[in-house]
């Protein structure tokens, strides 16, 4: 599974040109700002069940190695996980770590790479969709191109790829035995992300929108709207940004388990 | 051979299909509590082994302190002590305890609570829901310490739903839950028979007062790993009390705890066959002896003797398969009956939650039903078959009754000798406890229990009825001197009699001996030992320590209450029982709180190393590592006072020196005692199963009783129970775990009326002639059913007497010689003389109840015709 929280990029690019790894790249590359601070509201519902309301601050940053990100999420609502947080410190060949506070225990507890195929925080998103997608860990075929979906603007032209885990501990962390991408051609941006279970049966669809330009000097692009509809349970969840900064130099020690279990 | 058997063996059954269909079901009923018994025993481990192989998931080794359940757990930092090793991808740490739950109607039901670390399970087990997730909220779920995940059938049973709040018992008090996820009866949900309670680890720690504490860590090893080498390796790591095995071994050394129960079930659902199988015996040697003339015929036309032998055998058989067949059904649904009522039993017996799921019955059962059916019937026919073979034509042709009284005392003389010969081999393979040791000698030991005592009764029976003739002769009306000179008479017709009677009956004698003597001994033992006026513990069975542990603070708390005698130390003494591996086997500890003076050490029941008195104070001096043992523990492992006795322990493997040896009940494996100080010391261990106190006298025992109770009983989960409560109790368990045999006794008794009813039919058809002869001479029909009456009457009581004796005699050796080996208790010996009355009107009963009827074709019989009677 892949592209997540998706960060738009843009166009340029001889497009017709292009291989499946080579949309990919530009993928990655449009969505790898330096940092990022949002509030967020997460809400789930659907499958005849009440709808519930999380809401959180989020900061993201992309770490030395130019490549992977840390992220640490802070929940402020309901008062049940108040002060709960997630931290997540990627890192390559699946040394991914999630760490979660509970301060119920004033502890913090590490999640296993197995259980990062389960729910975040009760949601229609798994952790590994939340976590950002790295190239190395799928193979990628271009199927075709194709118009993008209405909602993404009228007129554009999306790539449509397939991808696989190229790796059992990435199935395993997954879940997902593949995946349908589609990739704005304008701005390498993923619109819609349809997810296929382990026995390939179609079980969720991202959609991304609201994808704006947050760093228009570098050409970084970041969705601020996702919704993620899960076919078998007929549930879905909708993760929505606000007050989105950017760039601010946000510290390194932010992402520390130190700070993890700093409450308000 | 075939046509044999379709021309004259089938017409045969089918002319006498009262007789036939007797004998099916006798073998039926026989077969039925065989296999019920195997059902269970199949479907008790089973039901474990699955339980335990859901728990296990994908792990391939499990480390425990080897303290089953009640356990007080060993420090989480072991979790992080595994680290070291490479071979190990995933440690999995568990926390389980068993919970009371407290809701109105189900004060007492068990629930195995189990916190495992949600963040990691999926590593190790899987859990299907009836939603997508198997929290409903993970976030939420996780920081919340109350949040449980119930089976959905356990839900369902108790009208709970997502968000529902469930109280249980716990070592700190009553807790409340709230239910965040349902499980469907799959995966790790199937353990326990769904009985199961998942909640995150940091919660459970924090419910059951298990704070920094595990119970299991489930290893997931990397492929190719050698398992025992590493198994030794992480001993070594964490200590010697530290139990690594692989999950099956588990459910094998419960195989290993539950054997001897087990065998008793099995000792007397066999001994219900041998009723069967005496039944088949029975009805073909009656058939010979009727046949007589017919195998004569047969083998003047040129039947081989083997083909006589075989057209016999081959009725045998064919009732055999009717009756296995009939039998495997009846079992079934025996087994469904009954499997509650065993595994309770056997829960009370091994201090540990027991539950089959289901009922596993399966194709192989139902043919090893038919086979068993068979076979025993062919092996029962063998012997009157063979005897049927030997019959030469011109004998069989001479007059019956002349060639019949010639063979019938030599018979008789020869099956006493056989039976006391049996019941020789009986005493000397129970002394030898040869049984015990080969499946084969077992069955031959129970084969000569029920057929020594068979082949023996006629002629003790007959003597009685000599005496009997002797003593009343001349006060005694015509109709009763003819009665018992009848008896005399026909003593092959009596022994059958007497003999099927006694193979019924024996069974309740042996039976009530047992219950019994497990009931006196017990008895005895608690007025011996049980000094306290007062008994506290959480719900549940104290007496079989299926309680909930409780924080031993919370005897300062009960402390408070008016009217408990004062002690120097304490005024309330706490228990803890918990059991460990000793040389491989699970056995019980006990932990005692220093007594109360004034009861002079008496719960010290002492057999050898000195006086409670004298043993006591050692005992209970904390800066030394003493301890008792018990008697049974010496039993399974040789050792005197004096000796040392090596025990692992969470903080190492320390030495203990035994000051003596004492009766103790609560544990079928053995059980050791030490003072709590020296036990908290070395196990780190603070909760208790139990308090005790006794009363001062400012205020009786129920008052004290209800203080406590007022004060405490809601909040913490405690009732209180007295020593007579406790004691009625216990009888009433003992008596629960043998409402089984009920069952086994009813088969008997059953089995022993069809085939009494089937001899007195043949008994009352072979005297044709000589009732028509008595109608002839003046005998009126009332007279003749008064007399046939009197007959079973006889044979009834004196049969029952017998049994009596016998049996007693029999139980008597088994409880003395067997019972240990079997069950691991060394148990006095009890005449149950309550149920020497109820015998003897079973024993007349049955034999009235099946002569009435032929006594009664008997009387209707016309002097004419049974004159002309062949």
């Amino acid at each position: 599974m892949i592209c997540k929280i998706i960060f738009l990029i843009s166009f340029s690019v001889q497009a017709m040109a292009l291989t499946a790894d080579q949309i990919i790249e530009k993928n990655e590359t449009a969505r790898k700002y330096g940092d990022v601070t949002s509030a967020a509201k997460l809400v789930t519902g659907g499958g005849g069940k009440p709808e519930r309301t999380k809401e959180f601050t989020w900061w993201k940053k992309l770490s030395q190695d130019k490549v992977h990100f840390k992220t640490l999420t802070r929940f402020h609502t309901p008062k049940e996980v108040k002060n709960e947080g997630i931290l997540f410190i990627e890192a390559s060949g699946d040394q991914t770590e999630v760490l979660l506070y509970l301060p119920s225990y004033k502890k913090v507890r590490r999640v296993e790479n197995s259980q990062q195929s389960g729910s975040f925080m009760g949601s229609e998103f798994s952790y590994a969709d939340i976590a950002t997608p790295h190239k190395e860990d799928f193979d990628y075929k271009l199927l075709r191109e194709d118009n993008c979906p209405a909602y993404a603007g009228a007129g554009l032209k999306c790539y449509v790829i397939e991808y696989k885990p190229n790796k059992d501990s990435v199935l395993d962390r997954t879940g997902s035995a593949k995946g349908v991408l589609w990739v704005r051609q304008d701005n390498f941006m993923d619109v819609r992300t349809e997810i296929f279970d382990l026995e390939q049966k179609p079980w969720k669809i991202m959609e991304a929108k609201e994808i704006k330009e947050i760093d228009p000097v570098n050409k970084k692009w970041l969705a601020h709207y996702l919704k993620m509809e899960n076919s078998k349970s007929g549930r879905f969840t909708t993760f929505t940004l606000s007050d989105v900064k950017v760039n601010k130099n946000i510290s390194d020690s932010l992402f520390t388990q130190q700070n993890l279990s700093r409450e308000e | 051979m075939y046509n044999l058997f379709r021309f004259i063996g089938f017409r045969h059954l089918s002319l006498k299909p009262l007789r036939t269909i007797l004998t099916i079901l006798g073998i039926a009923f026989g077969i039925a509590l065989f296999i019920a018994i195997r059902i269970i025993n199949h479907s008790t481990l089973l039901s474990f082994e699955e339980s335990m192989e859901a728990m296990a998931g994908k792990a391939s080794l499990v480390i425990t302190l080897g303290g089953g359940q009640g356990s007080s757990g060993f420090p989480e930092e072991k979790l992080s002590e595994l680290k070291s090793f490479k071979e190990i991808k995933n440690a999995v740490p568990m926390v389980q305890s068993a919970g009371y739950f407290t809701g109105d109607s189900h004060v007492n039901e068990s629930l195995m609570v189990t916190g495992v670390d949600l963040l990691k399970e999926s590593s190790v087990r899987t859990y299907k829901t009836t939603d997508s997730e198997i929290m409903d909220d993970p976030f939420i779920f996780l920081n919340q310490p109350d949040s449980v995940i119930l089976t959905k059938e356990f839900a369902e049973r108790n009208h709970l739903a997502i968000d529902s709040k469930i109280e249980l018992a716990t070592s700190i008090g009553k807790k409340t839950l709230t239910v965040r996820g349902l499980l469907v009866p799959e995966g790790a949900a199937k353990a326990y028979g769904g009985t199961l309670a998942i909640m995150d680890i940091d919660g459970a720690q924090v419910t059951f007062g298990k704070g920094g504490k595990l119970d299991r860590i489930d290893l997931v090893t990397r492929e190719g790993v050698d398992l025992d080498s590493l198994s030794k390796r992480i001993v070594e790591k964490l200590g010697a009390a530290y139990q690594v095995e692989r999950p099956q071994e588990n459910s094998k050394s419960m195989e290993r705890l539950v054997k001897s129960y087990q065998v008793l079930l099995s000792f007397f659902s066999t001994l219900a066959l041998l009723v069967g199988v005496f039944l088949v015996a029975n009805t073909v040697g009656i058939s010979v002896v009727e046949r007589r003339k017919e195998i004569g015929i047969l083998r003047a036309l040129g039947a081989m003797k083997v083909s006589i032998a075989t057209l016999f055998v081959t009725e045998a058989f064919f009732m055999g398969i009717i009756g296995g067949g009939m039998g495997v059904f009846m079992g079934w649904a025996l087994a469904g009956k009954l499997i509650g009522m065993v595994t309770r039993s056997m829960s009370s017996q091994y201090v540990m939650p027991l539950t089959a799921s289901r009922i596993h019955f399966s194709g192989e059962q139902f043919i090893w039903g038919l086979g068993v059916g068979a076979l025993v019937s062919v092996l029962a026919a063998l012997w009157p078959s063979l005897r049927a073979a030997s019959v030469k034509p011109l004998e069989a042709m001479k007059k019956f009754e002349g060639a019949q009284q010639a063979g019938n005392k030599k018979i008789f003389t020869k099956r006493f000798y056989v039976g006391c010969l049996m019941l020789c081999y009986l005493l000397l393979s129970s002394f030898g406890h040869w049984g015990g040791k080969n499946y084969v000698l077992g069955i031959l030991e129970q084969g000569c229990t029920m057929f020594g005592s068979a082949l023996v009764a006629p002629a003790l029976v007959t003597i009685l009825i000599l005496c009997f003739k002797k003593l009343f002769l001349n006060s005694s009306g015509a109709v009763t001197r003819l009665s018992s000179d009848n008896l005399l008479r026909h003593p092959q017709r009596t022994g059958s009699n007497v003999m099927t009677l006694m193979i019924g009956l024996i069974l309740v004698i042996m039976v009530a001996s047992l219950s019994k003597s497990f009931k006196t001994t017990l008895n005895d033992w608690f007025k011996r030992v049980l000094a306290a006026d007062v008994l506290i513990s959480s719900s549940g069975k104290l007496f079989s320590f299926q309680v909930q542990p409780l924080d031993e603070s919370l005897g300062r708390e009960i402390e408070k209450s008016l009217g408990i005698r004062r002690g120097p130390l304490q005024s309330v003494y706490a228990l803890r029982f918990a059991h460990l591996n000793y040389e491989g086997k699970q056995i019980g500890l006990k932990a005692f709180d220093i007594p109360d003076p004034h009861n002079n050490y008496s719960l010290l029941d002492m057999k050898s190393g000195g006086k409670a008195t004298d043993i006591g104070p050692q005992l209970f001096d904390s800066s030394k590592n003493n301890v008792l043992v018990s008697e049974i523990f010496v039993f399974h492992h040789p050792k005197k006072p004096g000796d040392i006795l090596v025990l692992n322990t969470p903080t190492g493997a320390v030495e203990f020196k035994i000051l003596g040896v004492m009766v103790d009940y609560a544990s079928s494996e053995g059980m050791v005692y030490m003072s709590r100080d020296v036990y908290k010391k070395y196990w780190r261990d603070n909760l208790v199963d139990g308090f005790s106190l006794n009363v001062d006298g400012t205020l009786s025992i129920s008052d004290v009783r209800r203080d406590i109770e007022a004060r405490l009983g809601k909040e913490k989960n405690i009732v209180t129970v007295s020593q007579k409560e406790m004691k009625d109790s216990i009888m009433n368990e003992v008596d629960k775990s043998f409402a089984y045999t009920r069952a086994i006794e009813a088969a008997a008794l059953l089995v022993a009326f069809l085939g009494l009813f089937n001899t007195f039919l043949i008994s009352v058809m072979e005297r044709t002639r000589e009732i028509g002869l008595l109608r002839a001479i003046g005998m009126d029909r009332r007279q003749v059913l008064i007399m046939i009456i009197q007959e079973a009457l006889l044979q009834g009581a004196f049969g029952a007497v017998v049994a009596i004796v016998l049996g007693s005699g029999i139980a008597y050796i088994f409880v003395k010689n067997n019972l240990t080996s079997m069950l691991g208790w060394i148990v006095d010996f009890s005449f149950p003389w309550s149920i020497v009355g109820i015998t003897l009107l079973l024993g007349i009963a049955v034999t009235i109840l099946a002569a009435f009827y032929p006594a009664r074709h008997a009387a209707k019989l016309e002097i004419r015709e049974a004159l002309d009677y062949e």
